[in-house]
Formats: C-alpha cells, sequence, structure tokens
C-alpha cells in the first residue's frame, strides 16, 4: 500500500499547489509561479544531462527551438496549440537526436564547447534569419494557447498549464531515477569503460537520456513563448544553460528534488530584484560561491545532513 | 573437446608507425586456461583490447565460437559472453558491493534502450539478477561486504568485486588483465585460487594477462608469450620457462 500512499500525497501536494493562486490573488506571486515551473522543468532537464556527466550548453537552444516552433506553427500555419505545441516539441527532439549522434560522442570540456557553438550558431539564426523569425526584435504577439475551446488569458490558468507540465518533468525524471534506466544512466558517468563492458550501448543510452532532456526543455520553451507572446532571441542564449547548471548546483544535482528547491530559490531572485538589476549576477555569483566552498551537495545535501542528524539523534 | 572458443588469427594492430601487434595467431579451446606473458609494452593489453573491441585492429580477425567479431563494440561483445575484467581495481566506487554485482548481471539484458521498452524483460533480468548476486557473492568471498560502498574497501577486495561483477555476466570466456597487480601475497593467492575455481567450479574458460610468474604457471594450461607485439612461444607451462627467447625477452635475470 506504499506507493499508493506516495501518490496520494503527491498528488495532495500538486492540488494544494494549483488552488494557491486562486486564494491568494496575488498575480504577480502567480507570474512568479510560472516562471518557476518553466525554470524546474529547464532545471530537471539539465540534471539528466549532469548524471550522465556531460553539460549541454544546447539547452538554450532547445528552449527557444520549442519557442519559435510552437509560436511559428500556430501563427503561420494557423495550428491549434495542442498541435503546435507537441509539434515543435517533437521537431525539437528530433534536432537533439540528429545533432546527438555527432555530440554525444564527444566528451568532457569539448562537449560543453560543441553544444556552445551550437546553441550560439541557432540563436545567430534566430537573429538573421528575420523573414522566419523576426531578427532581434523576435515575435511579437505571439498567441495565447486554446485548450478546450478555452483560450487561456489569465496568469492562473499559465499557472495551472506550468504547474502540470513540472510535475510530469519532476515525475519522469524521478521514475527514470528509480527505474534501471537510471542505474545505466548514473554507471555511464560513474564509469563507462566499465558499463561498456557489461554490455551496455553506451552511445544509444546517451542519446536517449539527450533527447528526452531535449523534449523537455522544448515543452518548457513553447508554454515560455506563449506565455510571454514574445519570443526573441536573447532568452534563449547561453546564459539560460548556465543558469540552470547554477540551479542544479544549488539546489543539489543528487536528486531531482534538487532542481525543484533551486528554482524555487533562484528564480524568485530576479523577479524581486527586477529594480536592482546590476546586483542579479553579483547576488547569482556569491550564492554559487558559497554553495560550491560550503555546500557542494547544494539544498537537497543540507537536508540530507539534517536528516541524518535526526536520524543519529533518536538512536 | 577440442572446440574452439577463440581464433586469434594474424591479429594486427598499428598505432601510426608502432605496431603494438603484430600478426599475432592464437587460439583456445573449451575448458582451458590460457596464459599471456611479456614484458611491459608488449602489447598484452593492447591485444585484449583489440579482442574485446575497444578500437579495431589494423588487420587480422577475431572469431568467437565461430563468430567474427570484426566491426562489433564492446558491449556487443561482452553480451556474446566474452567478457573482460580491468587491470586496475574498475568497480562503480559509490555504489554497494550489492549494486556492483546486480548491475553486472543486469546491464546485459537490457543493453540496448530498446530492449529497456520491451515488456517483461526487465523484470525477468531482475528476477534473475537477485539469484546470481546471491551466488556470486557466495562464490567470491565477498557476501560479508555486500552492504559496504565499494570505494571503501581494500584494494585487493574491489579487484575481487571487479572478478565478481564479471561473473555476474554468466560469461562463457573471461579475459583477466592482471589480476593480481597491486595485490598482496595473500590476496593473490586467494585470487589464483579464484581463477581456478572459475574453471573448474563454473566451467568459464579463462585468458589471463599476469606478471606474476608463479600464479600463471600454476594456474594456465598453455601460455602465449608475446614480446614487442610478436609471438615468442606459444606453449606448456614448463616449455614456455625453459624457452630461451622468453627467457631473455621476460624472465631474464630472476630466472638464469
Amino acid at each position: 500500500m506504499r506507493p499508493m500512499y506516495a501518490w496520494l500525497k503527491y498528488l495532495a501536494l500538486i492540488a494544494v499547489l494549483a488552488t494557491l493562486p486562486f486564494l491568494l490573488h496575488a498575480p504577480f506571486l502567480t507570474h512568479v509561479g510560472v516562471m518557476i515551473c518553466l525554470y524546474t522543468t529547464l532545471a530537471l532537464s539539465m540534471n539528466l544531462m549532469l548524471r550522465i556527466g556531460q553539460i549541454s550548453f544546447a539547452h538554450g537552444a532547445f528552449m527557444g527551438l520549442g519557442a519559435y516552433g510552437s509560436a511559428l506553427f500556430m501563427m503561420r500555419l494557423g495550428l491549434p496549440f495542442p498541435v503546435a505545441f507537441v509539434g515543435a516539441t517533437l521537431a525539437v527532439t528530433l534536432l537533439a537526436w540528429l545533432v546527438g549522434q555527432v555530440f554525444l560522442r564527444i566528451r568532457g570540456v569539448y562537449f560543453v564547447l560543441l553544444t556552445f557553438a551550437f546553441g550560439e550558431i541557432i540563436v545567430l539564426t534566430f537573429i538573421e534569419w528575420v523573414s522566419l523569425f523576426g531578427g532581434s526584435n523576435g515575435l511579437a504577439g505571439v498567441p495565447r494557447p486554446g485548450l478546450f475551446g478555452h483560450e487561456i488569458q489569465s496568469h492562473e490558468g499559465f499557472y495551472l498549464l506550468a504547474l502540470a507540465l513540472a510535475a510530469f518533468a519532476y515525475a519522469s525524471v524521478r521514475a527514470i531515477y528509480r527505474s534501471e534506466l537510471g542505474a545505466v544512466i548514473t554507471s555511464l558517468d560513474e564509469n563507462e569503460a566499465l558499463t561498456r563492458s557489461l554490455g551496455i550501448d553506451s552511445r544509444r543510452y546517451r542519446l536517449l537520456t539527450f533527447c528526452f532532456s531535449a523534449f523537455l526543455a522544448g515543452m518548457s520553451g513553447a508554454l515560455y513563448g506563449h506565455y510571454l507572446t514574445l519570443v526573441t532571441p536573447e532568452d534563449y542564449g547561453f546564459w539560460v544553460p548556465v543558469n540552470l547548471v547554477v540551479i542544479n548546483v544549488i539546489g543539489g544535482v543528487a536528486h531531482p528534488i534538487g532542481s525543484v528547491l533551486g528554482a524555487l530559490l533562484l528564480v524568485p531572485l530576479p523577479e524581486f530584484l527586477r529594480d536592482a538589476k546590476q546586483y542579479q549576477v553579483l547576488l547569482y555569483g556569491v550564492l554559487l560561491m558559497f554553495f560550491l566552498l560550503f555546500m557542494p551537495d547544494g539544498l537537497y545535501g543540507l537536508i540530507q545532513k539534517f536528516r541524518r542528524r535526526k536520524e543519529g539523534g533518536t538512536e | 573437446m577440442n572446440e574452439a572458443i577463440l581464433e586469434v588469427e594474424s591479429l594486427t594492430k598499428a598505432f601510426g608507425g608502432l605496431h603494438a601487434i603484430s600478426d599475432v595467431t592464437v587460439s583456445t579451446v573449451r575448458g582451458e586456461i590460457l596464459g599471456v606473458i611479456g614484458p611491459n609494452g608488449s602489447g598484452k593489453t593492447t591485444l585484449f583490447n583489440l579482442v574485446t573491441g575497444v578500437f579495431p585492429a589494423t588487420s587480422g580477425s577475431v572469431r568467437f565460437r565461430g563468430k567474427s567479431l570484426s566491426g562489433l563494440p564492446t558491449d556487443a561483445i561482452a553480451r556474446l559472453g566474452l567478457v573482460r575484467t580491468f587491470q586496475s581495481a574498475t568497480v562503480f566506487k559509490q555504489e554497494s558491493v550489492y549494486e556492483n554485482i546486480r548491475r553486472g548481471s543486469m546491464f546485459g539484458c537490457i543493453g540496448n534502450p530498446a530492449w529497456f521498452f520491451k515488456k517483461g524483460l526487465v523484470a525477468a533480468g531482475a528476477e534473475k539478477a537477485k539469484a546470481t548476486v546471491e551466488d556470486v557473492l557466495e562464490f567470491s568471498g565477498l557476501a560479508d561486504v555486500a552492504g559496504r560502498s565499494a570505494g571503501n574497501l581494500p584494494y585487493g577486495k574491489q579487484k575481487m568485486l571487479g572478478v565478481a561483477i564479471a561473473l555476474a555476466q554468466h560469461p562463457l570466456q573471461l579475459l583477466m588483465d592482471e589480476p593480481a597487480a597491486g595485490l598482496n601475497p595473500a590476496e593473490t593467492e586467494a585470487m589464483g585460487e579464484l581463477i581456478a575455481q572459475i574453471r573448474s567450479a563454473r566451467g568459464i574458460d579463462v585468458i589471463l594477462v599476469e606478471h606474476d610468474m608463479r600464479m600463471v604457471i600454476s594456474i594456465c594450461d598453455r601460455i602465449l608469450a608475446l614480446n614487442y607485439g610478436k609471438v615468442i612461444a606459444i606453449d606448456a607451462p614448463a616449455q614456455i620457462v625453459a624457452h630461451p627467447e622468453v627467457i631473455e625477452a621476460y624472465l631474464g635475470a630472476d630466472h638464469e
């Protein structure tokens, strides 16, 4: 009966989170909530890459392609939102599969540089291909999503969509880590030569991880575009993956909950510090240094430490 | 009885101008322990890397139970039952001993991610793994440290674990790269006994690269001696230690 109980616990938590904005009536907080959910999804997608030991700087591009893709499918082809959303995400996943064939043969710093170059090329394409992507001004007037005949306009509506996405991302990443797939993925980072000698086709598993990671990033990006109703190239540059790595490091990479905690802590900062933009980067830097020096296992590590102390105390 | 298991024919590997392995031909029969000896840099590990598909050969061929291994990647070769162990202790350091062996048993069943999604395959593998882990823990003498983290084991136990992980894959033939390297005399003896057991109790063929001559002579049926990547002799241990070229190349002053 335990798994059943665990499910109920999660459902109850999601239900509470879902009703929160309707009780609070605070649009700004709801907006922060949307951003946290979108970034949780992105951070989880980066967590997958960190698990196989390959930091991907292509994730800004995957997010951007999701945003532009879904927006253009609706604006140019007049597709309904669900079709545009799924189509754009699948296109991003397909692209990840294609470039992954080459990228994932490369390891370490070279992989970071290669994905960085890929990300920059995609952003440059957004800027230079003015007729399609609208250049530096991007795409304005991205349509609001419609679901079941209703157009979603309110912050609350978006919040529910984003929350569902984040919940899906969390549940799927956690399911992956708890399954045999998670053992394979962790093994690849821990000792690739040994993992291969145990009969694991490491390239295929890395590719699968990369594709699913891009899939999550693409979904988050697509929703982000419809939320802002504006898609501009600078939103999808190399700062995205940098932020995602920072979120994961501060939250703790050992468990998917770390991505959630990191997003909860870091995403509100720029929203609340809008008037003091110059301090944002400084604060990020100080936080990152603090965590790397004193809490390399992040917030999740901190929680684990407290748990262990509590258990030790009762013994 | 004399069915050939591993057939290596005119195998050559050139790194630039250097022939790490040149024109090596050797085959093993069912039930055999073959030793491979040679000075450092004579191509022993390169031979293993070629056989297990870590890198491709420049020329020549390898067949395992009649099947050509050329072009096959490491993981596919491992799934055929030709499994290697590593020179340095190679284990998943962060995981428990139990988990290490479990992965050894499990991973072959899900080598390709597509199989992972086939219904029943993972469950069947997990079921098999349970029995395998208990059995291998017992056999390799690691049962009392099953719960410990692999990285915290003494080096000798870590090397034992490396062998245990390989055994969990139910190999048909083990390629062991210097199992005694870094071990103290007592551990070396235990490792030698384990290898003998692997053959006699498990019926697994073994190819053994080793510097510890006492171990090689005592447990191998035949010995392949390499020097500068070339075969200088393949013979029974008694003949090998008396072979003038082997003495000159490898045994040297110790056995004069």
